[in-house]
C-alpha cells in the first residue's frame, strides 16, 4: 500500500498531534466543565478532518481516496456546531440552553453530515493527477447548502461571541478577544482555501484549512486556561518532544525491514509516553508557579484591607471618644456646679454622693483616654519623643505623687537608692512616666498589706526598672496574658472592677516601642508579685 | 467691676454646653453672646467684637477652623485673643490649631466650668 508522505502532509501530521494535545491537556483540566468539553469534541472533530485529509492525501487508490473525500467533508461538518455550543457555554460550567434549542440547533448540522457521507449525494467522485491535488467532483446544488451550513454556523457563532465581547469586562474580554480574533484567522483561512477555492474547481490549498486551525486551537485553549500553555517553557518542551515524536515517526514509517517497524514503532510509543509526561510536569511546574504569584497577590490584597480595616477602627474609636467626652463634659460640669452650690446648698450627704458621681463620671474619662491612646499606637500614630532620661528621678517623681494614695491603704512605698550613679535611659519621659505610673497604682491598688518596693539596676546595655509587692499574687497560667488586650487577672476582676484591662497592654506597648521589655513574676495567688521593664541606655 | 461688662463670644453647638457655660459666665458678670455655629459665630464676632473667643471645633456649616481662619483675616477680629473649646483631643489637632492662631487649645471634658472661668480671666488680663 503506497502511501505519500509529503511536506504538507508532515506539517499536517505534526498539527494533527499538537492539536490533540491541546485538547487533552484543556479537557483533562476539568472533565465535567461544560466549555472544556465542547472544546473537546471541537479538538476531536478538528482531528477527525487533518486524519481524513492525510488518508486523502496519502493513498493512490481510487475507491479509497474517494472514501477519505466523503469522511473529510463528514468530519468537517462537527466542527462548526461544536464550536457554536463550545461559544455559547464558554465560559460557564454548564450550558444553559433550552431544550428545543438544544434540539432544533442541530438538526442542519444532521441534514448535511448524512449528505456528506451518503454516496452521489454531496461528492459524486474524485479524479486523482499525479503531482496535484485531488479533485472531487460536487453536487453542484448539495455544495452549495454545505457551504451555507458551514458560512452560517461560523457567522452565527461569531454574532454570539461579539455580542458576549461587548458586554463584557477585564479578563473574561480578554479571554474572548483572543477566541475571536484566533479562531477568525483560522475560519478566514480555512474557508477561502476549503470552501471557496474548491467551490471554484481550485483544490491547491485544500489541505491549509487543515494546517492553520491549529492558531484557532492555541487560541482558544490560552483563553481557556488564560495564559498558562503561552508559557515560553512550555512552549519549548512541547516543541522538543513533538520533534522527537516526528523523527520517530518519520523512522518506523520509513523502516526498511519489518524488525525496524516493530522496534520503532515501541520506540514511538516509548517517546510519546515520556514525551506526554515531561510535558505535564512542566506545565505543572508552571502552573504552581503562577499559582504562587497569584496567591502572593490575594496576600498582599488581604493585608492592604486587613491595614484598612485598622485604620477604619482606629477612625472609629477617636469620633467615638469624642462622641463619649460630650456628654461627659456636661455630666462633669454640672455636677461641679452643684457641688460648688451654684444652685444653693447642699447636705454633707448630697455633697458625698455627687462627689462619687463627679470621681466616676473622671473614671470613664480616663478609660475613654486609654481606649484611644490604645488605638492610637496600634495605628502608628502616637510619636515618640526620645531623649536623654533619668529614670530614678522620673520615678521619685511619679512616686511622690502617689505617696497619699499609698498611706490611705497604710503602705509603704519606696524607691530603693542604687548602689551606684545608672546611666541615663532613651527615652519618652511623658510616656514612660505613664507606664511607671500604672505599675505603681495597680501595686498599690491589687496590695492590702506591706507595701511596694521599685528598684533600678544596669544590665548590659539596658536599666531595667522593677516594682515588686506583697499583694494578691498572680497564678503562672495567667502571666503570660497578663499583657493582652481586655486582659486582666482574674483576681484583679474580682476585687477591683472598674478597670478595662487596658493599662498593662498599653504599658507593653510602649516599652516595645523603646526597644525593651515588660515582664511579670509571682510566686502565686497571695505572695506579691514583680513587675518589671527595661529601656536601653542613652 | 469699674469698667463696663467684659463680654465672651461662645461658639458652640451642643444646647446642653452652651447653656451650661452661659449660665455659669453670666453669673461671673460676663456678657454671654452665643453662636451656635460658625457662620454666626463670624459675624457675631464682626459686628459686636467681644473680649474673648471660645471656639467649638465640630460644628455645623462652618467648622471651627475655618472660622479661626476667618477671624484672624478680618482686622476688625484678628486681635480678639480666641481659646479652641473642644473634645477633638488628638496631638495633631491641638498642633494645628495653634497653628491656626488660637491663644490656647482647651479640652472641654479636662474642665469644669470653674476651671474653664480661670483660664479665661487669666487671659483676659495679658
Amino acid at each position: 500500500m503506497p502511501f505519500n508522505i509529503d511536506v504538507k502532509n508532515l506539517i499536517l501530521i505534526l498539527v494533527g498531534i499538537l492539536n490533540l494535545v491541546y485538547g487533552f491537556v484543556v479537557y483533562l483540566r476539568n472533565r465535567k466543565n461544560h466549555t472544556n468539553r465542547w472544546f473537546f469534541l471541537l479538538v476531536i472533530s478538528i482531528a477527525a478532518w487533518i486524519i481524513s485529509i492525510i488518508f486523502y492525501r496519502g493513498l493512490g487508490d481510487q475507491q479509497e481516496v474517494l472514501l477519505w473525500a466523503r469522511i473529510l467533508y463528514l468530519s468537517a461538518t462537527f466542527i462548526p456546531i461544536a464550536f457554536l455550543f463550545f461559544s455559547i457555554t464558554f465560559p460557564k460550567e454548564k450550558t444553559s440552553l433550552e431544550l428545543w434549542k438544544k434540539i432544533l440547533f442541530p438538526v442542519p448540522f444532521l441534514a448535511v453530515a448524512i449528505v456528506s457521507i451518503i454516496p452521489d449525494k454531496l461528492i459524486l467522485g474524485v479524479v486523482l493527477e499525479p503531482g496535484q491535488e485531488t479533485k472531487i467532483i460536487f453536487n453542484q446544488f448539495f455544495h452549495f447548502l454545505y457551504g451555507l451550513y458551514i458560512m452560517g454556523y461560523f457567522g452565527w457563532t461569531y454574532i454570539i461571541l461579539g455580542k458576549k465581547y461587548l458586554s463584557a469586562e477585564g479578563a473574561y474580554k480578554l479571554q474572548l478577544s483572543f477566541i475571536i480574533t484566533g479562531t477568525f484567522v483560522s475560519t478566514l483561512i480555512g474557508v477561502i482555501s476549503n470552501l471557496i477555492l474548491p467551490f471554484l474547481g481550485i483544490f491547491l490549498l485544500n489541505w491549509l484549512g487543515q494546517a492553520t486551525i491549529i492558531i484557532m486551537i492555541i487560541a482558544i485553549s490560552y483563553a481557556i486556561l488564560r495564559y498558562r500553555l503561552f508559557n515560553i517553557k512550555i512552549i519549548a518542551t512541547e516543541l522538543l518532544t513533538f520533534a522527537i515524536w516526528i523523527a520517530v515517526l518519520i523512522a518506523t514509517i520509513t523502516a526498511p525491514t519489518f524488525q525496524r517497524v516493530i522496534f520503532d514503532s515501541f520506540l514511538l510509543l516509548f517517546s510519546i509516553f515520556f514525551g506526554v509526561l515531561l510535558i505535564r510536569s512542566v506545565v505543572k511546574e508552571v502552573e504552581q508557579r503562577e499559582k504562587l504569584e497569584k496567591i502572593t497577590i490575594e496576600l498582599e490584597a488581604a493585608n492592604e484591607r486587613l491595614r484598612q480595616l485598622d485604620e477604619a477602627k482606629s477612625e472609629f474609636l477617636s469620633i467615638a471618644s469624642h462622641q463619649l467626652r460630650t456628654p461627659l463634659t456636661s455630666i462633669k460640669g454640672l455636677l461641679s456646679m452643684l457641688l460648688e452650690e451654684f444652685w444653693g446648698p447642699l447636705n454633707d450627704d448630697q455633697k458625698k454622693y455627687v462627689g462619687q458621681i463627679m470621681q466616676s463620671g473622671e473614671r470613664l474619662l480616663e478609660l475613654i483616654e486609654e481606649l484611644l491612646d490604645i488605638s492610637r499606637i496600634e495605628a502608628g500614630k502616637i510619636k515618640f519623643d526620645f531623649q536623654p532620661v533619668d529614670l530614678l528621678s522620673l520615678a521619685k517623681k511619679i512616686t511622690a505623687n502617689l505617696e497619699t494614695l499609698a498611706k490611705e491603704k497604710k503602705l509603704s512605698l519606696e524607691v530603693k537608692e542604687p548602689k551606684e550613679i545608672l546611666p541615663k535611659v532613651k527615652a519618652d519621659a511623658t510616656k514612660i512616666s505613664q507606664v511607671i505610673e500604672n505599675l505603681t497604682d495597680n501595686s498599690i491598688k491589687y496590695s492590702e498589706k506591706g507595701g511596694s518596693i521599685i528598684e533600678l539596676k544596669q544590665q548590659g546595655n539596658f536599666i531595667i526598672f522593677s516594682i515588686e509587692d506583697k499583694g494578691m499574687g498572680i497564678p503562672e497560667d495567667q502571666l503570660s496574658q497578663l499583657f493582652t488586650k481586655f486582659q486582666r487577672g482574674q483576681m484583679a476582676t474580682n476585687q477591683h472592677t472598674e478597670g478595662a484591662g487596658l493599662g498593662l497592654y498599653w504599658a507593653n506597648k510602649v516599652i516595645q516601642a523603646h526597644g525593651g521589655e515588660i515582664w511579670a513574676e509571682s510566686k502565686g495567688e497571695n505572695k506579691g508579685s514583680k513587675f518589671s521593664f527595661s529601656l536601653p541606655i542613652a | 467691676m469699674s469698667q463696663e461688662k467684659r463680654k465672651i463670644l461662645i461658639a458652640e453647638d451642643e444646647p446642653s454646653l452652651s447653656e451650661m457655660y452661659k449660665l455659669y459666665f453670666e453669673r461671673a458678670g460676663y456678657e454671654v453672646f452665643h453662636a451656635e455655629n460658625g457662620q454666626m459665630c463670624v459675624e457675631v464676632a464682626e459686628k459686636n467684637p467681644p473680649d474673648i473667643i471660645l471656639l467649638d471645633i465640630l460644628m455645623p456649616r462652618v467648622n471651627g477652623w475655618e472660622v479661626l481662619g476667618k477671624l484672624k483675616k478680618n482686622d476688625k477680629t484678628k486681635n480678639i485673643p480666641v481659646l479652641i473649646f473642644s473634645n477633638l483631643a488628638q496631638s495633631s489637632e491641638i498642633e494645628k490649631g495653634l497653628e491656626l492662631g488660637a491663644d490656647e487649645y482647651l479640652i472641654k471634658s479636662d474642665l469644669t466650668p470653674n476651671e474653664l472661668l480661670d483660664k479665661v480671666e487669666k487671659r483676659i488680663k495679658e
